[in-house]
């Protein structure tokens, strides 16, 4: 996936301590950090401060991003909304992760029927395209933030799951393996405190990448009327919400997905750096 | 070649019958009683009491899934409570237009991402390929029913070069209709496949035999295209297959987006209106349509590849 | 004295990377005669392959040369247009490589693979396919009918490289730059395709260029050796000669340690390893390594130069070297 990272490494003639991509990518995350834990600080007004006299504003020095169909000012909103699509975002990803390498690493480890067990697993929640299934269990469990970070915990485990897999199977043919099994560890034991480590490292290279895909879900979602509740500032609550005004008023709409790109660009790009890093120190 | 189709094709019936048990299981984590909440506003002690024998939701578990199974087979795919009318109804007028519209979106994908993974990768590291790979780096990190919306706004809104919204009548004025929703999905589609293409493209273009082949004195252009692109696009045929699930559920935003009436913006409309037999039937539909995707591109595959077609 | 059919004058080669850029091939010069077997030795990173492919213009980005002549038939073909340069490859001089494996397209068909280069040939599918047999039948290929169909990865190593040298027949080459034809091949393979080679030179009147790192096959099938270390050439000898009284430290250290079945000769590598390409300094690239190395070794420029009739060598000893033996 190094795109931008790529594109930025390539042009850069100085020499710095880290590559290009993590700093421009690290520098966004704490411009979106500070945004959303110092808002109260930088936005005196409250997210669903009504102004009825300013209704439907375009950008200005007053209201950067303009306001809405409400007189809400669309920055504030943006920025709080930052609050909660990062949050989910970093939330959601836990559960698969966890669950994903543990049950990746079990499978890749004891194979047999359990490698079997959890491989068809993986296998039918795979066969359903991965929104579809998100939005048929959000909309069978109700809307509302539990509910998505259960269906995307539910179903995003596989992706971990897969690549520590891939990675445990490599690793239990090494010498230390049968070198520890040889001395007696109890199987667990050996697959937590001593293959594990050694097989995480792709799965946590795609953490970063992972969250960008869930905070787009989360949106769509939003987007979709199946997620975070209005009203919530939630982006892709903020463009459903803007899709009626798209004549009059388009910043509503595209503001908030500015803000979803700036955010994906950042975590893509940390991302990139962080295994293009990994790859260069393991050799 | 036979015995390798068979294979898939063996692998992928159990993981099709897997794949309805789980749908199956869906319907019952609506909280409460299935039965009155399926039925909602119109559920009365009578007709919730005919809908649990007509599922039997009094008998175990797995004669459920049966009887389920059974209604599948016959074609049974349930009612829509909201059109009151058979599933099978809506899906056969619903189901060609989402077709069409993830055909016309490969098509574009194909035809966006080829030349500029080309480029791309003929001219590596220049500013040619830093453009393209960063054009490409955008949908990766935005929400798709965005930036159909920002198309929206330009293209339909703004230019009036295209309509905003719906199917139209007539094949012209279907493609007229879908193009900027076709257009969005590929869009994503497409920086997927040409990222994928300038690798595979880039790997081949150092290979030995490339080598050998220019070596021999073909001119560049055949070489180009006889050997460098036969063999890059291999990889690529497999990833359609595997990138299709997510064209798939992207599909369904974008219809919602740009108001088109397929599954995608029927599933949305039926889980508003807790239609939820619909949401289900729509659920297993999506999953086979991927499934058999996914089939047709590795029974393809070995068209391309002798090494595969001969084991 | 006859006139060269390949001069190869002052090709430098450079490789920018992130570290700085590697000089692979600094300033190397050579000349070959119609029909003689010369071959270019070295270990991995001497700079050979860089220098073979060099000469087609066939190395990959972003490796570039940035300076020197190919003169062949009259013509610098480092000048060429890259449309002229691909009428030259293949009928002029053509290249064969190292690893079979992967020479050969794994989507085309063999008869596609052979037939792409007749284009003198007759239209007729018929007939151009007696053609692509007889080529096949020539490079000893048995049952050169049922193998146009074949896809290279139903042959043998050996046959692969038997096809690939069909290619080369069918163009009728003056040289042939064969980069490490038998490096990847079984020792038995080896002697048939040497022998293979040896036959097709015979018939075309063909040069052979051999890069290779093998001194046994140098010793027996080659007429003239250059050895190559950090991209230069050190020494260039008759072969008989060089083995018998190498002159240059470096080739006198590849013939000790090549392992011969004399075991009364031990086993002496060469101490160090080879100097790192990128910003490379003054005086002999050998010189860290080398028992004979003193301080005007490591000044100035070490031109290559003639010792002997018909002997060149890049070492300041050169001609004390030039009395001892070596048993």
């Amino acid at each position: 996936m190094s795109t931008l990272a790529g594109a930025l490494r390539a042009a850069r003639p100085i020499r710095l301590p880290l590559p290009l991509g993590i700093l421009a990518g690290g520098l966004m995350l704490l411009v979106l950090l500070a945004g959303t834990t110092l808002a109260p600080v930088l936005v005196p007004s409250s997210p669903e401060a009504q102004d009825l006299n300013a209704m439907l504003q375009p950008p200005s020095a007053a209201h950067p991003f303009g306001t809405d169909n409400y007189g809400r000012d669309v920055f504030t909103r943006v920025l709080y909304g930052a609050a909660i699509d990062l949050r989910i975002g970093v939330l959601a990803v836990i559960f698969p992760f966890v669950f994903g390498a543990l049950a990746g690493a079990v499978a890749g480890y004891l194979g047999g029927w359990t490698d079997v067990a959890v491989m068809r697993t993986v296998d039918v929640i795979t066969a359903i395209p991965f929104l579809v299934l998100v939005i048929a269990i959000v909309a069978f469990l109700g809307p509302g933030e539990t509910n998505i970070l259960i269906a995307i915990g539910v179903v995003e485990w596989i992706v971990f799951a897969r690549l520590v897999r891939a990675e445990v199977l490599r690793e239990k043919n090494l010498e230390y393996v049968a070198a520890l099994r040889a001395l007696g560890f109890n199987r667990w034991r050996i697959i937590l405190r001593h293959i594990l480590p050694n097989a995480i490292a792709p799965a946590v290279t795609y953490l970063a990448s992972d969250i960008v895909l869930i905070i787009l879900t989360v949106s769509t979602l939003g987007f979709l009327g199946l997620g975070v509740r209005p009203p919530a500032p939630e982006w892709g609550l903020m463009i459903a919400e803007g899709r009626t005004f798209l004549y009059t008023g388009w910043w509503i709409a595209a503001m908030p997905g500015f803000a979803c790109m700036f955010a994906g660009i950042a975590f893509i790009l940390v991302g990139d750096g962080l295994a293009d890093l990994l790859r260069v120190r393991g050799q | 070649m036979l015995r390798y189709a068979l294979g898939r094709i063996g692998q992928t019936v159990p993981i099709a019958f897997l794949v309805t048990v789980l749908i199956f299981l869906l319907i019952k984590l609506l909280p409460g009683d299935p039965a009155s909440a399926i039925l909602g506003d119109r559920a009365t002690d009578a007709s919730v009491a005919a809908l649990r024998h007509q599922w039997g939701l009094d008998r175990p578990l797995w004669e459920q899934y049966a009887l389920y199974m059974r209604n599948l087979a016959t074609g049974n795919l349930g009612e829509s409570l909201r059109y009151q009318s058979p599933v099978t109804e809506l899906l056969n007028r619903r189901m060609p237009v989402t077709f069409f519209l993830i055909v016309y979106s490969l098509i574009l994908s194909v035809l966006v991402a080829v030349p500029l993974a080309l480029l791309a990768a003929l001219t590596r590291n220049r500013w040619p390929d830093q453009v393209i790979r960063a054009l490409m780096a955008v949908p990766l990190a935005s929400p798709a029913f965005w930036i159909g919306i920002l198309f929206l706004i330009a293209f339909a809104l703004k230019l009036r070069w295209f309509p905003a919204e719906g199917y139209g009548e007539g094949f012209g004025d279907h493609l007229r209709h879908l193009f900027l929703p076709a257009f969005t999905l590929s869009y994503a589609f497409a920086a997927v496949l040409s990222r994928n293409l300038r690798s595979s493209l880039i790997d081949v273009v150092t290979t030995t035999y490339v080598d050998f082949a220019r070596a021999k004195g073909l001119r560049g252009r055949v070489v180009l295209f006889r050997h460098v692109f036969r063999a890059a696009l291999l990889p690529v045929v497999t990833l359609i297959g595997v990138r299709m699930s997510y064209a798939i559920g992207g599909s369904v935003v974008i219809e919602t987006v740009f108001a088109i009436p397929g599954l995608g913006s029927w599933m949305v409309e039926s889980i508003g209106a807790r239609d939820y037999v619909v949401v289900q039937t729509l659920t297993l539909m999506f999953a086979m349509g991927a499934m058999l995707i996914n089939l047709a591109t590795d029974l393809v595959y070995p068209l391309f590849d002798p090494r595969v077609r001969m084991g | 004295m006859t006139e060269p059919v390949l001069a190869v004058e002052g090709l430098r080669v450079e490789i920018p990377t992130p570290r700085g850029v590697v000089e692979a091939v600094r300033g190397v010069s050579f000349e070959v005669l119609p029909g003689e077997t010369f071959a270019l030795v070295g270990e991995s990173g001497s700079g050979k392959t860089m220098t073979c492919r060099s000469i087609l213009r066939l190395a990959h980005p972003p490796a570039r040369i940035v300076g020197g002549t190919v003169r062949f038939e009259g013509r610098d073909l480092l000048r060429l247009r890259e449309r002229d340069l691909e009428r030259i490859r293949g009928r002029g001089i053509a290249m064969v490589f190292q690893d079979p494996m992967t020479a050969l397209n794994p989507v085309l068909t063999i008869e596609r693979q052979i037939g792409e280069v007749l284009t003198a040939a007759p239209r007729a599918p018929a007939e151009r396919r007696r053609q692509i047999v007889t080529l096949l039948r020539q490079v000893g290929i048995a049952d050169a009918e049922r193998r146009l169909h074949a896809y290279p990865h139903q042959l043998s190593g050996g046959q692969r490289q038997r096809v690939m040298l069909a290619v080369v027949l069918a163009r009728r080459p003056a040289v042939l730059l064969a980069d490490e034809p038998t490096t990847a091949l079984d020792v038995t393979i080896q002697a048939q395709i040497l022998r293979l080679l040896a036959a097709l030179q015979r018939q075309l009147s063909m040069a052979l260029v051999l890069v290779t790192h093998d001194l046994g096959i140098v010793r027996r099938v080659v007429h003239r050796v250059a050895v190559m270390y950090a991209g230069q050439i050190v020494e260039l000898a008759p072969t008989a000669d060089l083995f018998a009284r190498p002159l240059h430290p470096y080739t006198a250290g590849l013939i000790g340690s090549v392992p011969s079945m004399d075991r009364r000769r031990p086993l002496v590598p060469i101490a160090g390893a080879p100097p790192d390409l990128i910003g490379l300094g003054e005086g002999c690239a050998f010189a860290p390594r080398c028992p004979l190395a003193s301080a005007e070794c490591r000044r100035g420029e070490i031109l290559l130069r003639q010792v002997a009739p018909g002997r060149l060598s890049r070492c300041l000893k050169a001609e004390q070297l030039g009395g001892a033996a070596v048993a």
